[in-house]
Parts: structure tokens; sequence; C-alpha cells
């Protein structure tokens, strides 16, 4: 780091690449410079591969005043040297601030409006965390790392993803999704008292019920057996759901990997959950010969209590694995979470040729975010274009600014940061 | 600064450069430009570190950082934020200042 490299030192570096003598590189370079110097003194231009080009300029003599004495001088004619280094150096010596590109600034920029786009920050700090939860598969021996750093991982991150990732239903759902979840009681609670009396037999009168039930309630209902299999579509959903359809079927299913005796009484509890298996025609056929003769159904009964009792097993295995339990699942969930948030936190090493914009490059695959790792490590970076070498800095969670390269809006909100960090002490 | 651009009539390019150090060195031109191709990596790596390289009775090559900053763009009128860079500069040495005169 500027250090002042001689002719001779620079000689041993050359000698060192190339594995020649020492004396023979300090000639070749005595020789070069030589011929350079002479071939701008005869008023040639000089073009070296790898380096740049020399170039000889001349100047008019001019007329000028003396600064001290106010006196009037002329400056006679001369010439200069004007070198424009190569590109392949050029660009190797601004390679740290190389992803930077002049900037037009919007006169518009005013400080109101920076006060405006913080204000919308949490906000959009939510939005931005739910469509890129890659939640589902979340499990928490996934993420058991415990080497994180506690203030980094602040508010913002653990609450956000807690809402979305949770594959198990929380105890205690988030508020927000509670309008659909209201008409389900109401659905699940009629078919459920009518089965639970009925033996086998029963489902068939029962069934429709549950059908114009269901239609009457609309379309998130009927999609159920989906959403419960994905549990991050509809979290609150699922507990009520569970209640029901988990509570009569999971331990028969889980315990018994084969309960297809048991499902056949189960089925009437569990109804509403696999209404999709049944067929439009298994329904009317079913309706219609109810009213007759039960015992002609009992075909298509056993048929699709074995359907259904196949389905909810299949369901019970696959969603179920995950609810089993739900205030145990609840309780490792929040510490996974947690866990997810901060080992999240990275640190990394500012160097010479490493800066914030480079980093941010690594991290977030865009330069401009680098005012949010600034941002993060303020206690320690006084001035982020000029960062001390060695420095260790935190590389917060992409999700805790909202950081997406491949949102427009997202990079726009950094570029405004980063000019008004930078230009803070400017205005 | 008044500059008189001459027509680039005379130049030398880097093969006549090469060919020119060769023959006083009595080398061949494949050894003088792989010593080049050397010297333009040790000038990189070296520069990049922002060291500056001082060739006596030449001139000095020194990284300078150029900090960013806020110009007016002389056409539109709208303000620009020019990035910072680093820039290579060539500091002519006051010896061959002289013998260019």
């Amino acid at each position: 780091m500027n250090t002042k490299i001689t002719l001779v030192e620079l000689a041993r570096l050359m000698a060192e690449a190339t594995s020649t003598k020492i004396r023979v590189c300090e000639l070749f370079l005595r020789e070069l410079f030589a011929t350079v110097s002479q071939a701008l003194i005869n008023g040639e231009s000089v073009k070296v591969k790898g380096i740049g080009t020399f170039k000889v300029t001349a100047v008019k003599p001019r007329k000028s005043v003396n600064v001290t004495t106010g006196d009037a001088m002329d400056i006679k004619a001369y010439k200069k040297v004007t070198f424009t280094p190569d590109k392949s150096l050029a660009e190797a010596l601004n390679q740290p601030f190389a992803q930077f590109e002049t900037v037009f600034l919007n006169d518009d920029v005013s400080d109101e409006k920076l006060a405006e786009i913080d204000e919308q920050y949490p906000s959009f700090l939510c939005d931005e965390a739910e469509p890129l939860e890659p939640a589902p598969e979340l499990e928490p021996e996934a993420f058991p790392e415990p080497e994180f750093i506690p203030q980094a991982a602040a508010e913002p991150a653990p609450a956000a993803p807690a809402a979305d990732i949770k594959p198990e239903p929380k105890p205690e759902p988030k508020p927000e999704p509670k309008p659909e979840p209201i008409p389900e009681p109401k659905v699940e609670a009629q078919p459920e008292p009518e089965p639970a009396p009925a033996a086998v037999e029963e489902p068939a009168i029962e069934e429709p019920v549950g059908r114009k039930a269901l239609a009457a309630f609309g379309a998130p209902i009927a999609a159920d057996p989906e959403s419960a299999r994905e549990p991050v579509e509809k979290p609150v959903e699922r507990p009520l759901e569970k209640q029901h359809a988990q509570t009569s079927s999971t331990p028969a299913a889980v315990s018994k990997p084969q309960p297809v005796e048991q499902d056949e009484e189960d089925d009437g509890f569990r109804r509403p959950a696999p209404r999709n298996t049944y067929t439009p025609t298994q329904e009317q056929i079913s309706r219609q010969q109810s009213s007759r003769n039960r015992r002609k159904l009992l075909p298509w009964l056993v048929l699709a209590a074995v359907v259904l009792g196949v389905v909810c097993w299949l369901f019970t295995r696959g969603g179920g694995k995950a609810e089993s339990d739900p205030t145990m699942a609840a309780v490792v969930d929040s510490d996974s979470i947690a866990a997810v948030a901060q080992s999240a936190v990275i640190t990394d090493t500012v160097t010479s040729k490493i800066v914030l914009s480079t980093l941010s490059d690594k991290y977030y695959d865009s330069p401009w975010f680098w005012v949010y790792i600034y941002e993060e490590n303020k206690a320690i970076i006084s001035d982020p274009n000029n960062v001390t070498p060695g420095t260790a800095v935190v590389i917060p969670p992409a999700e805790k600014y909202g950081i997406d390269a491949n949102d427009p809006a997202s990079l726009k909100k950094a570029q405004r940061r980063s000019w008004e960090i930078l230009t803070q002490g400017k205005r | 600064m008044h500059t008189v651009k001459k027509k680039d009539t005379k130049a030398m390019d880097n093969k006549k450069l090469v060919e020119t150090v060769a023959a006083n060195l009595g080398r061949t031109t494949d050894d003088v430009g792989k010593l080049l191709d050397a010297l333009a990596g040790v000038l990189r790596t070296r520069c990049s570190e922002m060291d500056s390289v001082v060739v006596p009775s030449f001139g000095t090559f020194e990284p300078k950082k150029r900090n960013e900053r806020v110009l007016r763009h002389p056409g539109s009128g709208r303000r620009m934020l020019v990035p910072p860079k680093v820039v290579l500069t060539f500091k002519l040495s006051h010896v061959l200042k002289s013998k260019l005169k």
C-alpha cells in the first residue's frame, strides 16, 4: 500500500514473474524507457502494450498573471506528455469500483421523498418477505448452526418469516387472514355432528348436506385437501381443519399404517377433509339411492370409505408428519426460525480490493445493496467509501432490508438510499 | 490550457517499440515481448495495491483514487452522480520534461 517501487525493485519483481535474471530485467527496463523517452523527444507518440499510450502534445505560449505579485507574465510554448493507461490496466486498477455507473439524479429527489420511503419501510419489508419464503421444506434440524450475532437478527426478520414459514399450525395464528376461516367452523360443524352418531350407512345422507354447505361457503374450503397439504398457504385454516380432521384421524392413521377397517368408521368424521375425492356421479347416485334403499349403497360406501381411508392415510402421512404435535412443533419451529434468521447473518472482511459494493455484489447479486451492509455496520464504519481494510462486517440477511436484485423497486430504493448516504455530508 | 493537436503522423506502436528494444539489447523480439508482458503484469498487480512505480529520468506511475462527485450534465443540465474510481496517473520526470522542450 502506497509504497514507491523503484526500478531495481521493479526488475526484481519482473525477474520473479518471468524467472529470468534480475540483471536482464533491469537492462530491459532501462532500455525500454530510454527508447520510449527518445521516441517522445522525437515527438512520436508511443503505445506500449499492456501499459498505455504516451502522447506528446504541444502547448501554445500564453499570457498569464503571477499569482503573488499580480504581474503579467508569459508562459512559453512547451510540450507535455499525456498518458492514457491501457484499457486492461485501467480496468484492473478500477476493479473495486467497477460496478459503479454514473447515475442521473432526479431533480425531484428531496428530503421529504426520502422520508416517505423510510416510512413505508416496515410494510415493504413484510411484503417482500412473503414471496421470498422457501418455507414449506423447512425442517428444524436443517438449521442447527448456533453461531450468529443476536442483535443483528432484529425483530423484522424473525417476525416476518414466522408468519409464513410455519409448516405447523400455530396455536395462536396471526390475525391477518381471519376473514377466511370464519365460515369454516360452520361448515365443519355441520358435517361433524351428523356422522358422529350415525354409523357406516349414514354418510350417504349426510354427505350431500356437507357438500351443499361447502358449495355455499365457497371455494377456499372446497380446495381444502390441497391447501392442507401445502402448509404455507393458509396457516390459519389448518388448526381448525386439523382439529376435526387430524384429531380423529391422525392417531389411527399414524399409529396403524393400514387402518382400512378403522377408517371406515372414522371416515364419517373425516368426510369434510377429502371431499374432493368424490366424483359427481358417485354423489348423485348416492343421493338418489339414499332415499330408497340404503343397502344398495353399501358397495359404494365401502368403496368410498376405502378411497377415503387411503387418501386420509396419505394425507396424514404427508401433512401430518410435521403436524402431529402442534405445540411441540411450534416450539421447535420458533427456535428454528430464530436460528434461520440468525444463521443467515454472515460476516465478511473488507480488504483493499474487496469493498462494500464488492461484498454486496457477492451476496446480493447487485453492488447497489452495499448501503444495507453499511447500515448494518454503521457502528464500525464511519465512511462507506473508505472502510479500513481488515474490517469484519456483518452481512445482513437479504429479507431484513427487502433485498432482491431482481426487483427494480428494491434496487431503486437502495440507490436512493446510497444517494442519501453519500450526500448527507455535502448538502 | 491551449493545446495544439498534431496530426498523429509520427507514432511508435508496440511492435516497433519491441523491435527497437530487441535490437538495442541484442535479444529476440520474443524475449522482449515476454519481458514487456511481465512488466505490464507487475504494474497491474502493484498499482492495484495502490503502489506507485518510479522510473528514474522517465516518470512516475501513480494510482490515484478519485472520489465520487456530483456533476451537472452540460447538455441536459441534469445532475449526475459520478462514481468513485481509481485511475493510473503518470507524471513526467523533470529530466525528460526538460529534454522535451
